[in-house]
């Protein structure tokens, strides 16, 4: 039995308590004790850093200083707060404790070892990409991650448990963050082009560690099409289904950063705006059965094409038998009881 | 729209106070464009990454602090993770957010001034985030920035509307709206930090109102005589710059 400091965060006792239950449940499976932090306070998360940078430091400064008294080893599952807490370290040298986050603690060498041990229902069938985001691994100044740009922590994980990890290329491309409140629809585009090539990698499901990239993944997703018809900055243009990455060509060669002579008031680095408008057309999720994608109309059930986002700690648990899983499934936007069902998993 | 707004600064102002809060790199960038490659939201700005460092370096600072794109940045860091010349571009997208609150720029997306606003007087207020009410303080703060505007049809203020309850329903239904704030023992220690106050949201309802600027600590690392001034303003304007003004 070992004991570690626990930072949950805001998100962990809100919109993600499902992350926070089953992160306690596969702990208590491999003799982890989580000692959560007394009084802690928000992080401050992307607001503080956007308005006050002083603010952002103290806020995550003081959650440092309750982490010392807990132990030398802290576990922060959101990414926001991981990023956030080891900023504040870096800039306030002194706190000695390691900041784990959930992927890196995991997959350190004794606890992998004691979970392929433990392992009592691999999910086999079960075909993921994993879904690291930014904050977890950027920038590696701040989180000393080893690979920031291909991260493979969570695959070792997500192999021990027997799904089958499929290969992509957005393991850490932006959900859009914060963006989700004030401009959904950058949002939208954003995670639209993720489901999509989850869903050109073969993936039933994506899998995070990130309660910002579940929310906005999942939210985006089951509000799809009505959102993005009110939102869009444009309407989806004809062709412009399943391409994947919907890039400015223009952008390699014509707006240069060569300065030109300002002409007429108007800024020369300011690129035409209609162009702008164009480009950013975000067009909704294609329904089930529509479009040159994946949609797998005979297995898509309930689905409607949609993919359910899981957190790793809840196909953990689900793995190792443990938690109760029909809580968290609950509160899915995108259900993932049919995939499970299909998948001969329990739902229960 | 930069021409709109009579100009506030002294050429290269900009970059000094940037440089004064410890990001001299900006001098380095050769225009590699690597971040404005790697940069996922392109497609909603106005300037790119790489212009507003060049943009900057040239002096136009009304250009970079009257963008969009300083607003739309979603912080995923793949800019300062990229760059061959070590300027953090995320960071410095954090500075020129501040510097433009703290002049007399309107900022280019009010709306994701008063999300962070709300959300840091949600924390000011408990010492966490308290999701449903700092949402709901957003929407209200966003739609009286909307009425202000100007004329809006009906039908639009309702969609909005009636999109933001379907969304909040169905969250609520599946429990992921908490109904009661969660509030920490220390509170007060949190409403003493940061330097400046959390704005219009707050400042209107809650008893204790922002903190009061006479507790705030001293300014951020060792920042010199140009940046305290941006903060003076930072007081009052942004309150009202947060969009209604627009």
């Amino acid at each position: 039995m070992i004991q570690v400091g626990y930072y949950p965060g805001c998100a962990l006792h809100g919109t993600a308590a499902e992350f926070d239950e089953s992160l306690r449940a596969v702990c208590q499976a491999l003799d982890i004790a989580l000692a959560e932090l007394a009084d802690w306070n928000c992080c401050g998360a992307s607001s503080a850093h956007f308005l006050d940078d002083q603010l952002a430091v103290e806020l995550a400064e003081r959650n440092l200083q309750l982490a010392v008294q807990a132990g030398p080893e802290l576990l922060a599952p959101c990414a926001a707060c991981f990023h956030r807490l080891k900023t504040a370290q870096k800039h306030r040298p002194g706190y000695e404790v390691v900041i784990w986050h959930v992927n890196e603690f995991f997959a350190h060498p004794d606890r992998l070892a004691e979970l392929r041990r433990r392992v009592q229902r691999p999910l086999r069938g079960l075909a993921v990409v994993p879904y690291y985001g930014c904050l977890t691994q950027r920038q590696p100044k701040i989180t000393d991650a080893p690979q920031p740009e291909w991260p493979t922590s969570m695959d070792a994980l997500l192999e021990t448990l027997g799904v089958q990890v499929r290969r992509w290329s957005y393991k850490t491309d932006c959900c859009g963050g914060s963006l989700e409140v004030a401009r959904p629809d950058l949002v939208q585009h954003l995670c639209t082009r993720l489901v999509r090539a989850a869903q050109e990698a073969g993936a039933d499901c994506i899998v995070t560690a990130c309660p910002m990239c579940q929310a906005n993944l999942d939210i985006s997703q089951a509000m799809g099409s009505p959102m993005a018809e009110k939102t869009a900055l444009s309407p989806p243009r004809e062709g412009d289904k399943g391409e994947g990455v919907n890039f400015p060509l223009s952008l390699a060669g014509e707006d240069g950063p060569r300065s030109r002579p300002a002409e007429g008031g108007s800024s020369p680095l300011s690129p035409p705006r209609e162009r702008d408008k164009g480009e950013g057309a975000i067009s909704p999720l294609p329904p089930a059965g529509e479009g040159g994608l994946r949609s797998r109309p005979g297995e898509g059930g309930t689905l409607n094409g949609h993919l359910p986002v899981f957190y790793i700690t809840e196909l953990m648990a689900l793995a190792l038998g443990v938690g109760r899983p029909a809580r968290w499934w609950r509160r899915h936007m995108v259900d993932p009881r049919p995939l499970l069902e299909r998948k001969g998993l329990p739902t229960e | 729209m930069a021409s709109s707004f009579p100009a506030v600064l002294a050429q290269g102002a900009l970059q000094a106070a940037v440089e004064n809060r410890g990001l001299q790199a900006v001098r380095r960038c050769y225009q590699c464009r690597k971040c404005t490659n790697g940069c996922p939201l392109t497609f909603a700005m106005d300037l790119r990454p790489h212009q507003v460092v060049r943009a900057l370096q040239l002096g136009m600072d009304q250009e970079v602090l009257s963008a969009k794109t300083i607003w739309v940045c979603a912080a995923c860091q793949t800019c300062s993770t990229r760059c061959p010349n070590d300027i953090d571009i995320a960071h410095l997208m954090d500075l020129l957010r501040q510097e433009s609150l703290g002049r007399v720029v309107p900022p280019a997306e009010p709306e994701v001034v008063l999300f962070h606003r709300a959300f840091l007087g949600s924390v000011r207020r408990h010492g966490r985030v308290f999701e449903l009410g700092m949402l709901v303080r957003y929407k209200l703060a966003a739609l009286w920035a909307k009425v202000r505007n100007g004329p809006q049809s009906l039908k639009e203020l309702t969609g909005r509307l009636w999109q933001d309850a379907r969304l909040g329903w169905a969250m609520f239904r599946r429990g992921r709206l908490r109904l009661w704030p969660n509030r920490i023992r220390s509170k007060e220690h949190v409403r003493r930090m940061g330097r400046a106050p959390t704005g219009p949201l707050c400042s209107g309802r809650s008893s204790g109102g922002p903190t009061s600027p006479n507790l705030s600590v001293p300014p951020f690392d060792n920042q010199t005589a140009e940046a305290p001034t941006p903060e003076a303003p930072t007081a009052d304007p942004p309150g009202q710059t947060g969009g209604p003004q627009r």
